[in-house]
């Protein structure tokens, strides 16, 4: 199994190096046949090609928007870039690509557009939400059960599927307008100003909702399990600001955190 | 303390008063938002992720990456404002 | 392993791709059976395996995946496994199956399925994972000659002769793939048709079709065409030589309308039936 094992590692970085023509294909190529009309390298170019095009039509799937924004031609040389620098380590693709937002962040050639990797985090988000599990909605009447003196350990949980994210640009217009269906007009004024969303799925509904600022602050605090005494005694307006959180389905599960005195 | 206890059992009577199962249904009439992709997947790329795998090939160039010397060419031109020409790389 | 609970796959399926979910929903179109790729229902939840779920009701399905890695010298990777174990409890698939290949070595994936060296080491080693899986899944899978673009300088044997060893040697079954073989023969100079005399032919449960790209100096798997007329011929020399096996319709890359996939399939399932009444 040495052999073969020396084989794979072969073909695999001849496959991924940078390089079309670099010492990793020269070495490969020892260990492929040339055919009528292509060469040993070119055997292995013909899949250098091939594994180029499934991780970038990959990305392309998961990063629409963005692909749309930059063009094919720029979207997939980036793409292609992004690919040979960081490996893929599930058999799953729908897990690969989670980091490329922070890569076109250092991407010198898209510096010019800064509201970029903010589009990328909100598609990785849209993507997320849209494979996550499926969930019911609150449990009003479980959460009417709970005693009177427990209420104050209530915490509160987002949809399995939410991912709130903030950003100084109006990336969820810039997302809208670029929808295929979408028939308005394309322009963004990044002078619109930031956004605070929160992204997740309903049933199977796939939302996006631009939040308020007290619904940002409310929803924030309940990913980092702040239970009811604290935020009772945090937000003035809680007496209509949880229900109505509850209401748009932005809150689906509660638990009773350990008692602390 | 009694202010923040009032204030807490206000919060949840309001969400007890929404009631079992009406929650979705108003959710869904509350606000517009921005939604797709309610089980009606189109052709095309943005299929939401949900054919990345195939058994083809697929096929592209096989440029060197010192060969990369695109410059954006998509809708991202119709995106303007203040912030863009701090960020814009210096013409060369 | 049952030998008779393929009795609700028969004739010419397609492809299940995520584009016709709804409209096979909704019209219900008249294709005996259809081929789910595994990997894009590994999701936890959301739309993809809800619609899996009314498609699964309508249909009979076969599982199809592209990464197990089988001819990988990594350790089997159980999780991916143990995720297509579930999907099958599931979705109940008359069988599943996966390719000679392997897509995977250091951990890392490059998602293209790369060919073994026709090997007695690579042969070895490929039964011995067959082994493995066909345990953890209780169940016997096929395996599929995949499309090549380069060959071993330390083969020790044909690519027909490595098939059929490996199915002997780890009792497991044969999706042989017309169309890769057809793209094999030219690409490497072979006649197509040494495959139909060293295929073990109880072995073949299921039959691939589909159509290739002519780039110019070989022959590429794009599953972006009509099959073509070559690829039709042989399919013809196959089920002759092997007998009506389930046949299904792949297309991967510009995917058309529904209607010309069935069309492709009724294609197929006209060639069965001349076959069937023949026999």
């Amino acid at each position: 199994m040495q052999r073969l094992n020396q084989l794979q590692r072969r073909v695999r970085e001849a496959i991924m190096a940078a390089d079309a023509d670099g010492t990793e294909v020269c070495a490969a190529s020892e260990t492929v046949n040339a055919t009528h009309g292509l060469s040993s390298p070119e055997h292995l170019r013909i899949y250098r090609r091939a594994v180029t095009g499934t991780f970038t039509r990959a990305l392309g799937q998961l990063y629409p928007v963005t692909m749309r924004l930059l063009g094919r031609e720029f979207f997939d040389g980036m793409a292609s870039r992004y690919m040979r620098i960081t490996p893929s380590h599930s058999p799953d693709l729908a897990e690969y690509g989670s980091s490329f937002a922070e890569f076109i962040e250092g991407f010198e050639p898209a510096a010019g557009l800064p509201y970029l990797p903010d589009v990328a985090r909100l598609e990785w988000a849209w993507h997320s939400a849209f494979s996550a599990a499926d969930e019911t909605a609150l449990n009003i009447d479980g959460l009417g059960e709970v005693p009177e003196s427990d209420r104050d350990r209530l915490v509160f949980a987002l949809p399995a599927s939410a991912a709130l994210l903030a950003s100084q640009y109006p990336v969820h217009r810039i997302w809208q307008v670029n929808q295929d269906e979408w028939t308005g007009p394309e322009e963004v004024d990044l002078d619109e100003g930031a956004a605070r969303l929160i992204v997740w799925r309903r049933g199977y509904d796939m939302r996006i909702d631009p939040l308020q600022d007290n619904e940002w602050s409310l929803l924030s605090d309940l990913t980092g399990n702040v239970p009811m005494r604290v935020l009772s005694n945090k937000f003035p307006d809680m007496a209509t600001l949880l229900p109505h959180c509850v209401e748009h389905g932005w809150i689906a599960g509660f638990q009773l955190a350990e008692s602390t005195d | 303390m009694k202010e923040t206890k009032n204030l807490m059992n206000a919060a949840l009577a309001g969400v007890l008063a929404l009631g079992l199962g009406a929650i979705a249904d108003q959710a869904a009439a509350a606000k517009p938002g921005f939604e797709k992709c309610a089980g009606v997947v189109k052709s095309g790329m943005n299929d939401c992720g949900t054919s990345l795998h195939a058994c083809a090939g697929q096929a592209t160039a096989d440029n060197n990456a010192e060969e990369w010397i695109y410059v954006p060419a998509g809708t991202c031109g119709k995106i303007a404002g203040s912030s863009l020409k701090e960020a814009a790389p210096k013409e060369s | 392993m049952s030998e008779t609970a393929d009795v609700r796959i028969r004739g010419a399926g397609i492809g299940l791709r995520s584009q016709h979910h709804q409209e096979i929903i909704a019209r219900q179109p008249a294709v005996p059976w259809l081929e789910v790729l595994s990997e894009n229902y590994y999701a936890a939840g959301g739309t993809a395996l809800a619609n899996l779920e009314q498609i699964r009701n309508l249909y009979p399905i076969t599982l199809h995946g592209v990464g197990m890695s089988l001819g990988s010298t990594d350790p089997l990777n159980f999780d991916y496994l143990a995720r297509l174990k579930s999907l099958a409890d599931r979705f109940e698939p008359e069988w599943l199956s996966d390719h000679l290949a392997w897509i995977s070595v250091g951990g890392e994936y490059v998602h293209d399925l790369l060919p073994l060296p026709y090997t007695q080491e690579a042969l070895d080693h490929v039964v011995a994972r067959i082994d493995q899986v066909q345990d953890f899944l209780g169940r016997r899978i096929l395996i599929e000659n995949p499309s090549t673009y380069l060959s071993y300088r330390d083969a020790e044997m044909s690519e027909w002769e490595f098939v059929r060893e490996v199915a002997e040697s780890s009792d497991c079954d044969i999706l042989f793939d017309v169309n890769n073989a057809y793209v094999n023969a030219s690409n490497h100079g072979f006649a197509a048709t040494n495959y139909l005399d060293a295929l073990p032919a109880a072995r073949v449960r299921e039959i691939h079709l589909a159509g290739f790209a002519q780039y110019d100096n070989y022959l590429f798997d794009t599953h972006g065409e009509r099959v073509h007329p070559p690829v039709w011929e042989l399919y013809q020399l196959t089920i002759e030589r092997i007998g009506p096996v389930p046949t299904l319709i792949e297309w991967d890359t510009d995917i058309p309308d529904l209607e010309v996939l069935v069309a492709e399939a009724e294609k197929a399932q006209t060639a069965l039936e001349a076959h069937s009444c023949s026999a």
